[in-house]
């Protein structure tokens, strides 16, 4: 009841504040060009006392405090004063609602898919502001991960929480069925080939209906989700996968699905976990999911409970091994607000800094099983031990920083991408359920993604 | 029959209370447990001090009390007015006290915000309860019970010397009391179950949000917590499942009255 409420009460939202917006400035929020300026703290009195609105889950948050807590017993020009929301959604909800009185945090943890709306509201403080002033150097970054967060060539926000999608699968249902356990398939038609073979030996897979897959499965092609450089070079106003490999993607998972190899899941509700948790029982033999479940479901298997299942990761079944591509990322990023004061952005900013510093995203990704957005951080101890002991945990790092970084890899920047995706998800289910054909699923899709986008785009007044 | 039915709506009550006590790593068991074998009962502890569920029971239960008393204090005045008084443009006011009805709470968000806000109430429990202290519904609901009570009734009782409050309080809310009753139980619901608005108007510390929003906390995405997060369910579910059971009859005398003529 909870959650129908809530998301009435974001799309509400979300239409009152983008009108409300349209013509000119957040209302309620004062702005400061600001700099981020390092002297900016010497300046003022100390220490400099920031809020942060953090969006971690539960057991997250445990190794977010403890860096946060190390951050202000070593310095003293800054406090950081963390507030848990309790998930992404959660933290976006309250800051649209903070646009309209004003109260915003100095520093929010905000996911991938609001970047384009986090823009719009004009109350960002974009983080190239401050890598300019304080020439701080972004080279030792995963590149993919940053260019995510890059519009227009402006980096917004920095990357912090890191995930993308990799292969789960049953070592031992391989073995049985004479597949090769230490070669997972490495394309999605070889994922098919391998799943008819584990169906003769009595093990189904999963596929979750995430449109994040179509994108990724685009992004390891190298084709862009929608048009103007899947919008990094002016907004997005059109689908731009009505092609011969959006095609592709969707003749293969309707063949994938109708041929009764794979059984689907939805990604929202209660059953958006049935493909993992299949996995762990030894019901499906595969899977694809976001890598930030492997700590989870490492820690369920060991429980004991389970010895018909020894679990393999492999990285994201690519389109083609031929076209060189990449795996869009997911996750979220830290965005510095507009209406702090100069000395808060400044603080702001160097606690961005320490959390995406070499040491903690070592230890920021060994207590979660993000992706370090580091390279320098993978050769920490901390991450070396715990990848040599565990060598599942540096997949999903290994996939990211092998492929190419392009605008088509780096994911799409669109303002309404729950309408986007839920038109390309219902697309899906039309193929799955009623048979319409992929072509037409596909057509049908791209119409709709597209007067999804404009639709958001005359909202804006743009 | 009831009673299939009523099984059918204990389930899922009674799998949330099982799930949250199996060690966490049962939770993908085939096929699910149906009983715990082995209960672990720490997630109950476990939720109560890793979630702080003890400092946001205390501030629903602040926020509940408020608006409950305040919700009847308000609708028996007014739904007594709209009974018994005569006053000019009682039609039409009646009509706007219903309409506050029809508007989803949603839709007046962003503009109650700004209002609490401005007023300084933002992270007070002013601003957790004011805007919820009148309800059309309750208004309605009350003045529909003082209608059927005879008008013999308020002539008998003026003739007697009664003044309107001591006619209301003497006999006709006696006489409506299944009605204040369930009014009271159902403002609590909503006033105990609210999500949105005490997460968008409370502020940056816990010692004021309430428990719907310390549970939105605690339920963690990983798998190995689930038993925790289903613990703090029970735990925030608690108070309303006592008073279903204590308020039971003038629920659903409530709910009736009027039902059959």
């Amino acid at each position: 009841m909870g959650t129908a409420g809530a998301f009435v009460g974001t799309g509400a939202l979300t239409l009152a504040i983008l009108v409300g917006t349209g013509g000119g400035a957040p209302a309620g929020a004062a702005s400061n060009p600001g700099t981020c300026a390092a002297s900016l703290l010497t300046k003022s009195a100390r220490p400099v006392n920031i809020v942060f609105w953090e969006s971690t889950s539960q057991s997250n948050a445990t190794t977010l405090t403890n860096l946060t807590n190390a951050f202000n017993s070593m310095q003293h020009s800054v406090h950081v004063t963390l507030v848990q929301q309790g998930g992404s959604d959660v933290t976006w909800e309250k800051y649209q609602a903070g646009l309209s009185n004003g109260q915003l945090p100095d520093l929010a943890q905000i996911q991938d898919t609001d970047l384009q709306g986090a823009i719009d509201t004009g109350s960002i403080l974009p983080a190239q502001t401050c890598i300019n002033t304080n020439h701080f150097p972004t080279s030792d970054f995963v590149p993919q991960l940053l260019s995510y967060w890059k519009v227009r060539g402006v980096q917004w926000a920095l990357p912090f929480a890191v995930s993308n999608p990799i292969l789960y699968y049953n070592k031992l249902a391989f073995s049985k069925a004479g597949l090769n356990p230490d070669q997972p398939p490495a394309t999605l038609p070889q994922m098919l080939t391998d799943a008819m073979a584990l169906k003769k030996a009595g093990y189904g897979s999963a596929l979750k209906l995430d449109s994040w897959h179509l994108e990724t499965w685009l992004a390891s092609a190298n084709q862009s989700f929608v048009n103007n450089s899947n919008g990094r070079q002016g907004r997005a106003s059109a689908a731009a996968f009505n092609g011969a490999t959006g095609r592709k993607i969707f003749t293969l998972l309707d063949s994938f699905v109708r041929s009764g190899l794979a059984t689907t899941n939805s990604s929202t509700g209660p059953s958006s976990f049935d493909n993992l948790l299949g996995v762990g029982n030894g019901k499906y033999a595969m899977t694809i999911d976001t890598s930030g479940a492997l700590g989870t479901i490492q820690s369920l298997l060991n429980g004991g409970h389970y010895p018909n299942v020894k679990l393999g990761v492999g990285g994201f079944p690519v389109l083609s091994a031929k076209t060189k591509g990449g795996i869009e990322p997911g996750g979220s990023a830290l965005y510095i607000m507009k209406k702090s004061s100069p000395a808060k952005q400044a603080a702001a900013w160097q606690y961005v800094t320490y959390l995406d510093g070499t040491q903690s995203q070592a230890a920021w990704s060994a207590g979660t099983g993000y992706i370090p957005v580091r390279k320098s951080s993978t050769k920490t101890a901390t991450l070396q031990t715990l990848w040599h002991s565990n060598p599942a945990f540096a997949v999903a790092y290994q996939q990211q920083v092998s492929g190419i970084t392009t605008a088509a890899t780096s994911g799409s920047v669109i303002g309404d991408y729950n309408d986007v995706r839920t038109a390309v998800l219902n697309a899906e289910m039309s193929m799955f359920q009623s048979g319409v054909s992929p072509a037409a699923a596909l057509a049908a899709a791209s119409a709709q993604v597209t007067s999804a986008l404009q639709n958001y785009n005359q909202r804006i007044g743009s | 029959m009831l009673s299939v039915l009523t099984l059918i709506v204990l389930i899922p009550l009674y799998v949330t209370v099982v799930n949250s006590l199996l060690q966490p790593s049962l939770i993908a068991h085939q096929p699910p447990p149906l009983f715990p074998v082995h209960p672990v009962w720490n997630a109950y502890s476990t939720a109560w001090t890793q979630g702080d569920l003890g400092i946001y029971l205390r501030n629903s239960a602040i926020a509940t009390a408020i608006i409950v008393s305040g919700q009847l204090l308000t609708t028996i005045f007014a739904a007594y007015a709209f009974a018994y008084l005569a006053f000019p443009f009682k039609r039409t006011l009646f009509v706007v006290f219903l309409s506050t009805m029809m508007i989803p709470f949603e839709v007046t968000l962003v503009s109650n915000l700004a209002t609490v806000t401005q007023l300084g109430w933002y992270n007070t429990f002013a601003g957790l309860t004011v805007p919820f202290l009148a309800t059309g519904f309750g208004t309605f609901l009350l003045r529909q019970s003082f209608l059927q009570l005879p008008g013999d009734l308020r002539e008998a009782a003026q003739l007697d010397g009664y003044g309107h409050i001591r006619f209301l309080f003497r006999i006709a809310l006696p006489l409506a009391r299944p009605t204040v009753a369930a009014l009271a139980v159902f403002s609590f619901l909503g006033a105990w179950n609210q999500y949105l608005w005490p997460l968008v108007v409370t502020g940056d510390n816990n010692a004021i949000r309430t428990v719907q929003i310390g549970l939105k906390q605690l339920q963690a995405t990983q798998a190995n917590q689930v038993n925790v997060t289903l613990a703090g369910t029970i735990i925030a579910a608690a108070p309303l499942l006592v008073l279903l059971i204590v308020f039971q009859k003038q629920l659903v005398r409530g709910l009736t009255a009027g039902a059959v003529k």
